[in-house]
């Protein structure tokens, strides 16, 4: 604890070269801090934005193989799928029947396309939450009719809440079905592609129009508790939808099959994509028997995302490391001007009994509290630029999908910033040790004659 | 080749010996089979120049030219875009079930479907394939009406399948002749989608080809597309232009 006093002692006596040091590893510490919870509030963001949009983080979804030799996307009612679900032993939080279709809504003399999902809606409440709405109101969902345009339909077509449009689709075996809908809202405007420019209406509705029984589903959407691992509960479900005898289309990548000059579905997630298992653009494969069933979740949407803000992560911790090598060569450096500086009065301390190892341990403590007291500053500038970089509310584009109410989103785990606080902690003290070393090897006589 | 106006269809349809019963209650399923067969070319390679003369409310009026290539006897055709120079040299294949979209700009075959429209026109791309009514629909109850000059059977057809675009259609067949001059295309719900009009016809051989044809989206109120038909020829073509690598070439 003398020691200690001493190197605090030793650190205000000379503050402006401690400034310069711990300003630097203060620098270093905001900026990572910052880049951390940057990428950490995206991809929270992005899960939740792509959670909503897609109604739940696993997607259960059924096919069944026609006599005329084409699929069907639909499930049996009191099929396995629900049973293996409650039975399969996840965390699961909710599960929201779903069915959906590429429709061309009509207004007028307008058109455009989008995909309709139908849902399950309790009064003006279902699982999308509550989106921020331009006109009309969730309440008006109630209706069976209703329906939710998102803003970039709604602009194209020129439609407000209370109008009527017709919505035009397939049926699940192909015939050509319309249906007349009343807008009970339309979003805010938000590009985050695909994922906003879904409309949503009441299920019954939309099997209607697809030509489903009322109570029927495409796609059973599956909300967990927690963040558990998606990919690890996919493989629990589709085991055990094995186990139970039924089809399953396997989640393991396949090998590029054919002149590979056919496109895939354009959807997100490719191929076997939550919206492609949904909307069509699934493989189709070989005949089977029954219901074939896939299993989707958020990740296959958002790990392209994701791989790009880890990306971002990883670099800025290279040039988090970049800084920190700065920062560490500054304290070698400036810990020998200041054991030349010293020498003396090292000479006087060893006399007056102060032992070599105590030397060594205060050059290294001077070096701890100058970094440990850099990176709180530096976490604390941190924490004030996030607070005001989330306050500003940022327009719409691609970049919507990374925002949380179309603010920034900032979120740095505890358990990183104490890697890094004790990372720049020990690289200091190693950068410290030679000059510390030194300090330590001087002879008391040959230092008090300096 | 020899194109026949509106006029001289009507010339032909009363010259022409009709089937004994045709006039009063003809057998309907030998009636869709005829409407097929008078516009398929089993025997024979089938080539034209389609001009699309499309107008949209929203996009306003634009003009497609296509070169066609059917081949009926494999049920393949080939879409090859003329103009827009911005379109030039896009394709549309049918060839084994599987319809492609070829865009030489990207290099890339996309699949397409023959429910989808082509382009921004009110033509579908099964407007293009030779007609399979009878395979198709069944029919539901027939009715006489006059359309315009011409006598005709009013049929109300049924799907056969679950799976045919529009699960119901009514149509207009000149009696006689039984060359289809009108079609109105339904919904599952029975909402009317599409009125597809057939002015003008060319005999080919014994063959009738749909000169002219007229097609409304009943939803989009305005949207209409004109379809002519030109240089029209049945000689033989190459294997290889019912072929992807064949549109790869043109496209280069």
């Amino acid at each position: 604890m003398k020691v200690l006093g001493i190197a605090m002692r030793n650190v205000r006596r000379q503050r402006r070269r401690a400034l310069l040091l711990g300003g630097a590893v203060a620098v270093s510490f905001c900026a990572m801090t910052l880049m951390e919870g940057l990428t950490g509030g995206m991809a929270r963001s992005l899960r939740a934005n792509v959670e909503a949009g897609y109604v739940g983080e696993l997607y259960v979804s059924g096919e069944e193989w026609r006599e005329g030799g084409s699929p069907v996307k639909r499930l049996r009612s009191g099929g396995p799928a629900l049973r293996t679900i409650e039975a399969a032993g996840l965390p699961v939080e909710a599960v929201v029947p779903k069915s959906g279709a590429e429709a061309q809504i009509v207004y007028g003399g307008r058109s455009a396309r989008a995909s309709v999902a139908g849902i399950s809606w309790e009064g003006g409440r279902s699982a999308i939450g509550s989106p921020a709405l331009a006109t009309g109101s969730l309440d008006a969902m109630a209706a069976e009719d209703g329906i939710v345009l998102p803003a970039a339909v709604a602009e194209r077509l020129g439609v407000v809440a209370g109008e009527t449009v017709l919505v035009k689709a397939s049926t699940v075996t192909g015939q050509a079905n319309v249906a007349e809908f009343t807008v009970a809202a339309t979003t805010a405007a938000k590009d985050g592609g695909e994922l906003f420019q879904a409309a949503y209406a009441r299920i019954e509705a939309v099997n209607e129009l697809i030509d489903l029984p009322r109570e029927g589903a495409q796609q059973l959407n599956v909300f967990l508790e927690g963040e558990p691992d998606l990919e690890a509960a996919a493989g629990r479900l589709l085991s055990a939808l094995q186990s139970a005898g039924e089809a399953v289309v396997s989640r393991e990548p396949k090998a590029a099959a054919g002149d590979g000059d056919d496109e895939d579905s354009g959807l997100p997630g490719g191929k076997g994509g939550p919206l492609a298992a949904l909307f069509g653009g699934g493989e189709s494969g070989e005949a089977w028997t029954g219901t074939r069933y896939s299993v989707a979740t958020l990740d296959d949407y958002a790990s392209q995302f994701l791989s790009i803000l880890a990306t971002i992560k990883a670099v800025s911790v290279v040039v988090f490391l970049a800084l920190l090598s700065i920062s560490a060569a500054g304290i070698v450096n400036t810990f020998r001007m200041i054991l030349i500086e010293r020498t003396r009065e090292i000479g006087a301390m060893r006399a007056m009994g102060m032992r070599a190892r105590d030397v060594e341990r205060l050059f290294v403590l001077e070096a701890l509290v100058i970094s440990v007291l850099g990176s709180l500053a530096g976490l604390a500038a941190a924490a004030a630029t996030m607070g005001l970089a989330s306050l500003p509310r940022f327009g719409s584009g691609q970049f919507a999908l990374f925002l949380s109410g179309g603010r920034l989103a900032f979120a740095a785990s505890p358990a990183s910033i104490l890697a890094y606080l004790a990372l720049v902690a020990g690289v200091s003290a190693l950068a410290a040790r030679g000059p510390a070393r030194g300090a330590a090897r001087l002879k008391p006589v040959d230092a008090l004659r300096s | 080749m020899k194109h026949l106006s509106a006029i001289l269809l009507a010339a032909l349809v009363a010259a022409a010996p009709a089937p004994a019963a045709a006039q009063e209650k003809p057998d309907f399923a030998k009636v869709l089979s005829l409407v097929d067969s008078r516009s398929s070319f089993p025997d024979a390679d089938f080539s034209a120049v389609v001009r699309l003369v499309s107008e949209d409310p929203e996009r306003g009026r634009s003009e497609d030219k296509v070169a066609l290539f059917r081949r009926d006897s494999m049920d393949a055709f080939l879409m090859l875009a003329l103009e827009p120079a911005n379109k030039k040299g896009q394709g549309t294949l049918l060839v084994e079930d599987n319809l492609w979209f070829y865009d030489p700009t990207s290099r890339k075959f996309t699949h397409t479907s023959l429910k989808d429209n082509y382009g921004e026109s009110a033509a579908k791309n099964s407007d293009f394939r030779s007609s399979s009514k009878a395979e198709d629909y069944e029919v539901a109850s027939y009715a006489e009406a006059t359309l315009g000059k011409y006598e005709c059977w009013v049929v109300d057809l049924k799907a056969r399948r679950d799976d045919v675009t529009y699960p119901f259609m009514r149509l207009w067949v000149s009696k006689g002749e039984y060359l289809q001059l009108k079609a109105e295309e339904y919904s599952l719900g029975k909402r009317l989608l599409r009125t597809s009009l057939y002015p003008s016809y060319a005999k080919i051989g014994n063959k009738y080809v749909a000169t002219r044809a007229i097609f409304q989206d009943a939803l989009v109120a305005g949207k209409r597309t004109e379809l002519l038909m030109g240089e029209i020829s049945v000689k033989p073509l190459s294997d290889e232009m019912f072929t992807k690598g064949y549109l790869e070439k043109v496209g280069r």
